[in-house]
């Protein structure tokens, strides 16, 4: 059942079997990059080609550049979806920087995807193909179904896990996706939805009132995290019957009690260090709310960091996702969509 | 990566700070794109920035609470062969 559900993913995104069968087994050094709505994370890393093997990781970069957010703005001012020239330009000049590290490393491929924000912007394809023709990069914009499918494969390449006993859950800055394996079906299942660090950052905004051109909704009283968790767990609830999946989600976690790992920079970065978690420890609802009251009142300069306007929402945002889930506890992997990028792509 | 170099940087991060790496690393990644350095010495150049993002990525997880030891040995196992199925 496993290798049916590998070999739709594997299908899924592109991965050639054949291709590997014929390709020569020497290492090859690959740079991924994982352009993310909220952030661009670069890897480079040995792998094997005729294995899902990564011999050594060379090094991993990350650069805060907010395309999500670029796009919400243009959106509040009434304007088209398309991502602004000052954001095209850090992007540029971000993906610059990321090359010439990745360049000291001499690698022969270069792989990337691009998440949510580029699906909805109308110029993203053009910046992809700037890339394209500057440095040789191999990306592509990904469906919300392949990025789920990526990040089940790289769970399950760290954690084997039976399938239909898995809920992966992957959430970054503009979109989350919760994905398992329908044993009966004999398919993959998702739950994909846009509430994520960005977004439910910008509805907190809107929900305390803050002014327009605030970026960060810090400090959050103690009464304001509850106005924030409440109307949360409304839109979250509100998101789960309208949206495909949602119902069959919640039905998955009540009747199998899968295991949930968790992937992505809300879970992986931003909980990980505020809950001060090491890797592969778990989340446990309880700790979520003590961290929440440490968090609050917090301004963004005390919290500190790149992501310091999303780190408190995100603590009150997982803790309305598991309420509405019905998830008391959960593991988060270091792992994210960059091995996925050199493994499988 | 090399586990005495990181495991070295780590220290230096605790007594100094980590700014003193950060800057460091700056120079030599514009070292690493000037014109008349062969391949030989790039990739010491390279190991050398592999081996300094590496300590800043085990003082961030040292900070956080974890122990010196299973924080240099979390990251080693991970990025040093950690998938061979």
């Amino acid at each position: 059942m496993k290798i049916l559900g590998l070999l739709v993913a594997l299908s899924l995104i592109s991965c050639s079997v054949n291709k590997v069968e014929t390709e020569s087994c020497e290492i090859v050094t690959v740079a991924a990059f994982d352009i993310g709505s909220g952030s661009t994370k670069m890897m480079v890393a040995d792998k094997n080609p005729c294995k899902p093997k990564i011999k050594t990781i060379h090094i991993e970069k990350s650069l805060a550049i907010g395309y999500a957010q670029d796009l919400l703005n243009n959106e509040h001012q009434g304007g088209e979806l398309r991502f602004s020239d000052a954001i095209i330009e850090e992007g540029i000049e971000g993906m610059r920087k990321l090359n010439q590290l990745a360049n000291a490393f001499n690698p022969q491929k270069r792989k990337g995807v691009a998440t949510q924000a580029f699906r909805r912007a109308k110029n993203g394809e053009q910046l992809l193909q700037r890339w394209r023709d500057e440095h040789a990069l191999d990306a592509r914009i990904i469906t919300q179904e392949e990025e789920a499918i990526l990040g089940y494969q790289v769970v399950q390449t760290y954690h084997p896990t039976e399938d239909g006993k898995l809920l992966v859950w992957d959430m970054g800055g503009g979109s989350q996706q919760l994905t398992w394996f329908d044993r009966e079906k004999q398919e993959f299942k998702f739950f994909n939805t846009n509430i994520a660090s960005v977004t439910f950052k910008n509805r907190v905004l809107e929900w305390l009132g803050r002014d327009e051109d605030q970026n960060s909704p810090n400090p959050i009283s103690s009464d304001e995290y509850e106005i924030a968790f409440e109307q949360g767990v409304n839109w979250i609830k509100q998101t789960l019957l309208t949206t495909e999946g949602g119902q069959e989600l919640l039905h998955f976690i009540r009747n199998q009690a899968p295991e949930i790992r968790a992937l992505g920079g809300v879970h992986g970065a931003s909980l990980r260090r505020q809950l001060g978690l090491s890797p592969e420890e778990s989340i446990k609802k309880a700790e979520l709310i003590k961290t929440i009251q440490k968090q609050a009142g917090k301004t963004d300069a005390e919290v500190g960091g790149d992501f310091a306007a999303t780190d408190v929402t995100n603590l009150i945002l997982v803790r309305a996702l598991m309420n509405v889930y019905g998830i008391d506890e959960y593991y988060f992997m270091s792992a994210d969509l960059n091995e996925g990028i050199i493994l499988f792509l | 990566m090399k586990l005495p170099v990181i495991k070295s940087l780590v220290e230096f991060i605790d007594n100094h700070d980590e700014d003193y790496i950060i800057e460091t690393l700056e120079v030599l990644e514009h070292l690493s794109q000037a014109k008349g350095l062969n391949d030989e010495e790039v990739l010491v150049i390279a190991e050398l920035i592999s081996n300094m993002y590496g300590s800043l990525e085990v003082a961030k997880d040292i900070k956080s609470g974890t122990a010196q030891k299973d924080a240099l040995n979390g990251f080693m196992k991970r990025v040093m062969g950690s998938i061979d199925r």
